[in-house]
């Protein structure tokens, strides 16, 4: 009565052997290519290369604030120096002088008829 | 189970407190010696998860540039070493597909050497190719614990215990996932076959 169930179990530790078997001979172990090894290993042991990502991100960090600061100053600056260089121009050309006192009239305000 | 490959992969991990210790006060050669006694166990792990030899290789580096850049903060739980390689490769290889939405298929064995375990294991040469890519399409279709498991158990040959520090399971715990995995796998095979089986009927 018993030979049933355990036939059952019989073959499906059989079946799980077989599995198993297969799995083992499809899963075979890879030899990675012996290039990519020693170069890996070269850039890990290789302490400057292996510090300079950290390095670069912080780098990175202080030279975009550098950038940025020195972009801000010198447009500052440049624009300073180009409007005096401007209005030095047009002084010594007189075009100011001219314009000062149309400038410092106010325009009268038109007359009103009755 | 199998241990006669790879025996030198599987060193005691107490060898690697004195490396481990010498890496995190930045001792590149104490980490490149670390490197050379695990990059093949996680180089493999990460070829079968990906299937895929350049992400392997790209995969790989990126672990052991990770470790490197975190050893110092490594912390002996009692675990192995490999335990924790394992796991940054794990997370790897998650982002890694949630990045690629389009699954490769698996280039395997082409190009690359392998072992020959045709004498070892006679069945190794009766299993067609068709159905290795077949087992291995599966294989890829299993939940993550399951490839992992799978992957220890049968490419660098651990046993349950050394599987369960490395998936932070206890022993019988591996023992029970590993019966249902190898169930599910039997059973969708041979839902595979009956399907592939229906449709030559129907062909004809």
């Amino acid at each position: 009565m018993k030979a049933q169930p355990n036939q059952g179990v019989a073959n499906r530790n059989s079946e799980i052997h077989k599995m198993e078997a297969q799995l083992q001979a499809v899963l075979k172990p890879v030899v990675p290519r012996p290039e990519f090894v020693s170069d890996l290993k070269r850039r890990l042991t290789n302490k400057p290369e292996a510090s300079v990502p950290i390095k670069i991100q912080e780098h990175d960090i202080l030279q975009y604030g550098l950038l940025t600061a020195a972009g801000l100053l010198s447009g500052t600056l440049l624009l300073i120096f180009g409007v005096k260089a401007v209005v030095s121009l047009l002084n010594s050309l007189g075009v100011l002088q001219n314009l000062k006192p149309e400038i410092g009239s106010k325009p009268n305000p038109p007359m009103q008829t009755a | 189970m199998i241990r006669t490959a790879s025996k030198g992969a599987v060193l005691p991990d107490n060898q690697d407190e004195s490396l481990l210790i010498r890496a995190g006060q930045g001792d590149n050669e104490a980490f490149g010696v670390l490197y050379e006694r695990y990059m093949s166990r996680i180089y493999n792990y990460i070829y079968y998860r990906t299937g895929s030899q350049l992400d392997a290789e790209d995969l790989t580096a990126r672990v052991f540039f990770r470790a490197m850049h975190h050893i110092q903060n490594y912390q002996d739980r009692g675990l192995p070493f490999s335990a924790w390689l394992y796991r940054i490769a794990h997370n790897l290889v998650a982002n890694w597909h949630r990045d690629n939405s389009r699954r490769k298929e698996i280039p395997l064995d082409d190009c690359l050497l392998t072992y020959s375990y045709q004498d070892a294991y006679p069945e190794a040469a009766l299993v067609k190719s068709e159905e290795r890519e077949r087992l291995l399409r599966l294989l890829r279709k299993l939940p993550a614990e399951r490839q992992q498991l799978l992957i220890l158990k049968f490419v660098e040959h651990l046993s349950n215990a050394e599987i369960g520090q490395i998936m932070g399971r206890t022993e019988g715990a591996v023992k029970s996932l590993y019966h249902r995995t190898l169930l599910s796998l039997r059973d969708e095979l041979k839902e595979i076959i009956a399907r592939e089986g229906s449709n030559i009927e129907d062909l004809m």
